[in-house]
Order: C-alpha cells, then structure tokens, then sequence
C-alpha cells in the first residue's frame, strides 16, 4: 500500500455564492499521477490551490503526510512544487536570472544544473534574453525547466503545464511526470489538451 | 473542546441572527430612557458652567461620540483579529458592520468639537489636538471602508480590511501621542477640557447618562447592522427561510 | 537572503525609471511651493520642513505603488510563499532594496532641496539623517499598504489613502526635527523619536505585510 501524501476529507470551498468544491473527499498517494479533469469553471485550479495550501477550505480537513495543514504546511512547502497558471517569471531578468532565484529559493543548485536544465527543456539559446523578449511557448518552457531541478520535491502539482506547448513540449513534460512517478514522487497535473500518452500510475479524476 | 462549543454555536450565522434579534429591546429601551433622562437633563436642566455658559452643553453629545468613535474602531480591531485568526466570517461580519456607525460617531464628534469651538476659539477649526486626532480617525475609518468596497470577492475584502483594521488600530496610540506632542509644541493646552471628577454631580450624572445611552444606541445600531450582513453574506439560506418574522 | 537582495538590486537596476520618477516628482514639488509663494528667506526656512516632508511623503507613495505589483502579476510572488524560506525574510529585503533606492537616494537628493528652501548648510546633516530614517518607516508602512492593494481594483490614490494616515507621526517628528535644526537648536529628542518610530515600524510591518501578502494569493 502506497503511502497517502495528500488527504482531502469533505472539503468545501465557496467562492461568493457559489459552491466550487462541496464536500469532495480525495487521497493522494505516492507513485500517482492523477489527471484533474472537468469542464471549465468546474474548480480544477481552485482544488489545486487548496492542496497547496494557498486556499482555506471552509469546512473538511486536509492533511500531508497525515498531519493536518495548520501544522504540516513548514513541511509541504519544503516538498511541493507549484506551477500555477502564471509562469512566475520576473520579465526583466533573464531566463538563467530567473532559474537562478527559484533554485535559491529552493536550497540552490549549481550553474551547472540551471544550464543543462535550460538546454533539456530546450531553450538553451534563451539562457541570457530577458524574459520580456521570450515568446508564450519559450516562456513556458522555461518555467517548465524547473521541472528539471524540482527532482527531488515529492509532490508536483501542475495546472495546466501544457499551455502554450507543441506537441513535442507535452510529450518532454510527460517523459518528467514519468521519471518522477518512478522515483516516487506524486504528480496532480489538470490538462485540457489529450494527453499524447499515459504516464505510469495514472488515475483520473474528474470534478 | 467541550469548552468552546457555546462560542461555535454563538459563532453560527443562524444563531448570532437570533441572538442579535433577541438583544436588541435590551439596548434600544435603555439608550432611550438613558439619551431621554441624559439629554434632557444635560440640555435643559443642568446649572450653567461658571467659565463658559450654556456652551458647554454640547459636551453631553461630543463626549460620548468621542468615546464611541474609539469603541467601535477598538472593536472592529478585536473582530478582525478573530476574524484572521480563527477564521470566524461571522468576526468580519461585525466589522463590517460597526465601520460605517463609527464614521458616523467620529463625524458628529468633530461637528459638534467645531461647533463648541466657535464660541471658545473664535473659529470652527483651530487644530485642537483632540480633534485633529479624531479627523486622523475619520481618515482611518473612510480609508477601512474604501479599501473594503474595492474588492469584488467578500472573502478576500473581508481578510484583506481585517489586517488594516489591526494595523490602524496599533498606530492610534502613536497618532494620538505624537498630534499631542505637536500640539503641545505649538499651541500650549487645550480648551475643551471635560474636567471628570471636578465636574458637580448635577453635570456629571446627566453625562454620564448620556455615556451609557449612546453606547447602548451603537450596540442596538449594530445589532440592526449585522443582521442585514449576515442576510447578505449567507450562502445557504435554507435556515432563512424558517425565521420567524413575527417579531421584526 | 543575499542572492534575494541582489535580484531585487538587478531589477532596480533593470528598471531605473522606477525609482528616478518619485526623484523627479519630489523636485518638481518642492520646486512648487517657493513659486506659489513669495521665496523670501524668512518664509522659506519657515515653511522648508513641512515642504521637505510632505513632497517627500508624496513622492514615496508613488515609488510604492509598484512594489510589490509586478511580481504579484508575474507569479514571483506565488513562489515566494511557497518557498521553504520563511517569507518576512523575503519581504524584508525587498523593503531594504526598496528603501535604499527610493530613500536613501531621496536622502542624497535633499541637500540640495534644502538649500533651496534656505535652509542652513549646518542643519543639513539632520535633514539627511532624519530624511534617511523617515523614508525607511515610510518604505515599511507603505509596503503594508502596497500588499493590501494587490488585488483590490487598482485606484490611483487608494494607498495614498491608506498610508498617509499612518505616516503622520513620521511627518510631525521629522519636520519638527529639521525646525530644530534649523534654529539651531538640540534634535537628540526628535532623531530618537524617529528611531524609535522605526523600530516599531519593523515590528509591525513585516507581520502585516506577510499577513497581506497570503491573503492576496487567495
């Protein structure tokens, strides 16, 4: 039995007079690849908020690793990678700048790593443009290149990864979920675009 | 958490509606009785000031609308630190409610502070350090209320405003001390001074009357308010539709 | 913390127009008021501290309109608070960087300021001083209200509003201490009352920023 990282028990979550999340109860386990589907609007992006710990659910609990958040959270930051719908690039730093900062967030990496991370998700040739002159895609992958150094992190939660991408960019980020998954690690991802393959221990779950 | 169970329940909208239904006679006769016997006494009957005649009347409103405008900001802040910490909407609620009734104490205390000051100063504004401190709360009140009507999503104007209520909660303290300082430095000391305890009974009971009854008016002022927001607010108004209505 | 103070270094850098248009807003405010009034010497030294502090108080809510915006919008900010490190850390230096581009070249900007407004070359030194330690409560508070109009609908004079109320015991001490300076006269009591006002605003600042920043992830 895998362990359980991420338990969702009853959660509700309101936005204004709408009900967004109404009593969903989820597990998350190690080696999982769970694929967030549903309509547009039907809260696949505010459920990945709540599981990192960004938003509060209103009612039901959630726990990492068996702890509830109130106490768990110093813990999940330490082992969650984000990747929301904006790219959390600064535009007036180069692609090398930014990677740099994050890594530094992170505990720090050598140059070396940022390099060969930036040539993986292929675009090597971005390394000293400002962010600012990259186009949707190169930004994209950028941000994406995080992936690359985010090997260790246990838990990826990714919305959307694949805006912007060409098909070889999603079957590259599928190729990462996959390596994670066989190190251990737990992947949510939502996508609307048809996957070009199914990672290992993929489940889906559709809101 | 056997303890706590009488405050969740107290905490749940339905509940609190009820409960500010029920309160509401407990403040409004009281600050009727209070402001009628307070006022009347203060306005009509009490003997003349030695020093500044019938002037000084208008300390029976000034007074307390200075006192409350302090209250209300003080309870606001409380609200919204429980508000944040424990995550109560019910806390944010309140302060939401009581924010415009404080503007509306601090206004008719800098009305009356001016009024009460042509006589005294020969001028409406003379920058007295009371009431400059009580504009600085005017402005406190108003920035609380704009930054709240700036946000589409409740939640977030709720949380968002509840840390400006703190924050401008903690620097009245520093305001006040340092307009004093500066006014001390500038224009040596103030006129409208209510001298408390060498005031004659006969003065001081009608303003103390008036003390109480204006604060019981704000409580029954906010008990009106919060049930509106609670009405406003609720999501799942299934429970309102099983209120009795019978006693509005 | 270093690599944060030298990204935020890199993107002052990056970005000059930034900080040199509360500069240029500052001079051309108290260029202002000698023109709207007689500039005789007198009236001048008179007037000069409250002119010095209020273009000051005013320049610095514009520099602080966009510190904290660009990188909410960009989803830097979303990283900072998922990031291991504690984020008043974070925050903290980027009020510092902030602070030491927008203040402290305030603060280098101002003798000449204050020599225009005929103040005394001696009193110069307290105008710097107290401008530096000014401008530093000024960077903390406005920062508080700079988070808490995040994700507010954007209007122009909502921090302004916000801040200035909260700014006034920094205007009535440091204007009273380049008056004593002016006159020549002791402003041991004034600075440390800056000092002091400093201190309280680190201590206020960084929890309510940090507060704020969290909930504008919401």
């Amino acid at each position: 039995m895998a362990t359980i990282l991420i338990e969702a028990t009853e959660i509700e979550f309101w936005r204004q007079d709408r009900c967004v999340l109404d009593r969903l109860s989820v597990q998350f386990s190690a080696s999982e690849a769970v694929h967030v589907m549903g309509a547009n609007g039907v809260g696949k992006t505010t459920l990945m908020r709540v599981l990192a710990g960004f938003l509060w659910p209103e009612y039901g609990t959630l726990r990492y690793r068996g702890v509830p958040y109130d106490a768990s959270l110093p813990t999940l930051r330490r082992e969650l990678f984000f990747l929301g719908h904006s790219h959390g690039l600064s535009a007036d730093l180069t692609a090398f700048e930014n990677l740099q900062h994050w890594s530094n967030l992170q505990g720090g990496a050598a140059p070396g790593e940022l390099e060969q991370a930036l040539v993986d998700a292929g675009v090597a040739e971005c390394r000293d443009r400002a962010v600012r002159a990259l186009s949707a895609g190169q930004k994209r992958r950028v941000s994406l290149a995080r992936l690359c150094l985010a090997h260790a992190l246990p838990v990826w939660i990714l919305d959307e990864p694949w805006t912007n991408l060409d098909s070889d960019g999603m079957a590259w980020v599928l190729s990462l979920i996959d390596r994670r998954i066989e190190s251990g690690g737990t992947v949510i991802f939502s996508a609307h675009a048809q996957l070009t393959f199914e990672p290992r221990g993929y489940r889906a779950l559709a809101l | 958490m056997g303890r706590w169970t009488w405050f969740h329940r107290l905490a749940s909208p339905p509940s609190c509606y009820q409960t500010a239904q029920t309160l509401k006679p407990w403040f409004w006769v009281p600050a009727v009785v209070l402001l009628c016997f307070g006022l009347g006494n203060g306005l009509y009957f009490a003997p003349k000031d030695y020093q500044q005649g019938d002037a000084y009347r208008i300390i029976y409103i000034h007074a307390p609308c200075a006192w409350l405008s302090l209250l209300a900001f003080s309870t606001m802040a409380i609200a919204s630190a429980i508000g944040l910490i424990w995550r109560l909407k019910l806390a944010h609620a309140l302060t939401s409610a009581l924010a415009p009734l404080g503007a509306a104490f601090t206004l008719v205390c800098l009305v009356t502070g001016s009024l009460w000051g042509r006589p005294m100063w020969g001028a409406y504004w003379a920058w007295d350090a009371r009431l400059t401190s009580e504009l600085i709360l005017l402005f406190l009140y108003v920035g609380y209320m704009v930054l709240r009507a700036s946000f589409d999503d409740v939640d977030r104007a709720d949380r968002t405003s509840a840390v400006l209520a703190v924050v401008g909660f903690v620097n009245v303290p520093i305001i006040h001390f340092s307009v004093n300082w500066w006014n001390s430095l500038h224009q040596g000391s103030t006129v409208i001074r209510a001298d408390g305890p060498a005031m004659p009974a006969a003065m001081l009971i009608p303003l103390l009357a008036c003390f109480v009854g204006f604060t019981c008016l704000m409580a029954y002022l906010a008990c009106v308010r919060l049930r509106a927001e609670i009405l406003v607010r609720e999501r799942r108004p299934s429970w309102l539709l099983t209120v009795d209505e019978h006693h509005e | 913390m270093g690599e944060v103070m030298r990204r935020e270094c890199r993107l002052a850098a990056r970005k000059p127009s930034q900080w040199l248009q509360p500069l240029v807003f500052f001079s051309l405010v108290v260029t202002l008021f000698p023109l709207s009034l007689s500039p005789t010497p007198d009236l001048l030294k008179t007037l000069a501290p409250g002119v010095l502090w209020v273009a000051a108080l005013l320049s610095s809510t514009l520099s602080l309109e966009r510190l904290f915006a660009n990188d909410f919008e960009e989803g830097v900010l979303e990283q900072w608070v998922l990031s291991p490190h504690p984020l008043w850390v974070l925050i903290a230096c980027k009020i510092a960087v902030h602070w030491f581009f927008s203040g402290v070249t305030l603060m280098l900007l101002a003798p000449l300021a204050a020599m225009s407004l005929a103040i005394p070359s001696s009193a110069v030194g307290v105008v710097m001083g107290s401008l530096a330690l000014g401008t530093l409560c000024l960077s903390l508070l406005g920062a508080i209200g700079a988070a808490l109009t995040l994700s507010a609908r954007r209007s122009s004079s909502l921090l302004s509003l916000i801040t200035l109320p909260m700014a006034l015991p920094i205007l009535i001490f440091g204007a009273r201490a380049m008056d004593l300076a002016s006159q020549g006269q002791d402003t041991a009591g004034a600075l440390w009352l800056l000092g002091s006002l400093c201190v309280l605003s680190v201590s206020l600042a960084l929890p309510a920023v940090t507060a704020a920043v969290r909930i504008a992830m919401e």
